[in-house]
């Protein structure tokens, strides 16, 4: 019998001092009666085997200690919905929140290197923001729960009001052909008012474009850079418009626009992180105005691309919540 | 679905559908007194086997509900600990079965209208 005790003593490592020595005698008393009633049947003394066999069958002692405890659970079936429902409404937000932050900081990142790497670095950083917010929820959820057990109160997490269920919402509408086309006539103009603007800048600074003058002052080279590349994110979406006249659905349509989206970070790119956009063309030229100038272009530049960046993945996560089944988005 | 996950999802079903049906058996079984090897035998011999590991953390589970008593007595030179139904645990038995006829009963009909269709 030296393996009965040598398993009661396993067991009673697991379990609590107060317990112990009363559940270990009563399961001993138990485990002797079976091998007893088994050796009778048999009519011989079990072998060691044997008894280690209904050991083995009885469990393993860590799990049957667990079984003596009392039943615990962090967060019970009453609070669980809610804490899930938290974490599936939270976790986006707290992406949006810091990706707005770091991109906030990239913008305001003196070189293209560094904004490279911080965007790599920000990647590596989001795990340990979502295990700090997943431990932050569950760890007022767990408190929550030992509340509602201690209290036994769970009126408050039942009620609801079906009256103020929010009202029935209605599949979006594809666009008409009407309004695709008008869409269309309307990107076309956009595109002939952008290629005019070289020989008539005052379409786009208005009368800035007088004040240029009158600062000695003209276009740097980086805006050729710019037009060339904007004009190219325009016509890919003329190509988009185009072809929802021609096929007249809309569903390819989205991530092709979420594309040219993308592309149209590399025109704004171009000027957040260049820092001359006027140049002297005169001695007459004031060049601490100017200098001024440029200054604030690029802080204008850069937080426009701050929004930008932004917007584009509330976009992006807008539409993959709606092409991608739930359970395999993580919430 | 393969026949491997059907048979997950029975074991899981049939255990759901036991762990109450164990309670009201346990608790029918103690009303008259058994210590837990003798309460295992009993119940198996009705045809209703429980693992030892479930069994005996649940009686003393059902003790600390107040549904059961149990006291320490010897017998046949060993002491053993001896179940036995409280008066609240009766009152609670009475309810059980009372609830368990109503849902047999209501599965029969069931179970009947289903057959007639």
């Amino acid at each position: 019998m030296d393996l009965l005790e040598r398993y009661l003593q396993a067991v009673g490592r697991y379990l609590p001092e107060k317990t112990r020595e009363d559940v270990l005698a009563e399961l001993r008393v138990n485990l002797l009666a079976e091998m007893e009633a088994r050796a009778d049947e048999m009519e011989r003394p079990l072998t060691e085997s044997e008894a280690a066999a209904i050991l083995k069958a009885h469990g393993r002692p860590m799990v049957v200690a667990a079984r003596y405890l009392p039943q615990h659970s962090l967060i019970g079936p009453a609070v669980f919905p809610f804490y899930l429902l938290t974490l599936r409404k939270g976790v986006p937000l707290v992406v949006l929140i810091y990706f707005m932050t770091r991109v906030a900081a990239f913008v305001f990142s003196p070189s293209v290197g560094a904004f490279v790497a911080s965007i790599a670095l920000s990647f590596a950083q989001l795990v340990p923001v979502l295990l700090l917010f997943w431990g932050a929820v569950t760890m007022t959820f767990a408190i929550l729960e030992f509340a509602h057990t201690q209290t036994g109160q769970c009126a408050s997490w039942n009620a609801w009001d079906p009256a103020k269920l929010p009202p029935l919402t209605h599949p979006k509408k594809e666009k008409s052909l009407a309004s695709r086309i008008a869409d269309l006539v309307l990107h076309c103009l956009w595109i002939l008012y952008v290629l005019a603007v070289p020989q008539h800048p005052y379409l786009i600074l208005g009368p800035g474009a007088l004040f240029l003058t009158k600062l000695s002052a003209g276009f740097a080279p980086v805006w050729r850079l710019f037009y060339v590349t904007f004009i190219i994110v325009l016509l890919a979406q003329l190509g988009i418009k185009l072809m929802a006249v021609a096929r007249g659905n809309h569903r390819s349509e989205q991530p092709l626009e979420l594309f040219t989206n993308l592309l149209g970070l590399v025109p704004a790119g171009l000027l957040a992180f260049n820092k001359v956009y006027f140049v002297p063309t005169g001695s007459a030229a004031n060049l601490h105005a100017l200098a001024q100038i440029n200054y604030w272009t690029n802080v204008g530049f850069r937080i426009g691309l701050m929004f930008m960046i932004v917007y584009l993945l509330v976009e992006s996560w807008q539409y993959l919540r709606g092409v991608v089944p739930a359970e395999r988005l993580a919430f | 679905m393969n026949a491997h996950s059907d048979n997950g999802m029975f074991e899981s079903l049939r255990l759901e559908l036991r762990r109450g049906c164990l309670i009201v058996a346990v608790l029918a079984q103690l009303r008259d007194e058994h210590y837990g090897y003798t309460l295992r035998k009993a119940l198996a011999d009705e045809g209703l086997a429980i693992e030892e590991s479930t069994l005996y953390p649940l009686l003393r589970r059902l003790e600390t509900q107040g549904l059961l008593k149990s006291e320490w007595r010897e017998e046949d030179k060993r002491n053993k600990r001896f179940y036995r139904l409280s008066a609240e645990g009766e009152a609670i038995l009475a309810q059980l079965l009372a609830e368990w006829n109503g849902i047999n009963e209501s599965l029969h009909k069931i179970l009947k209208d289903g057959k007639k269709r």
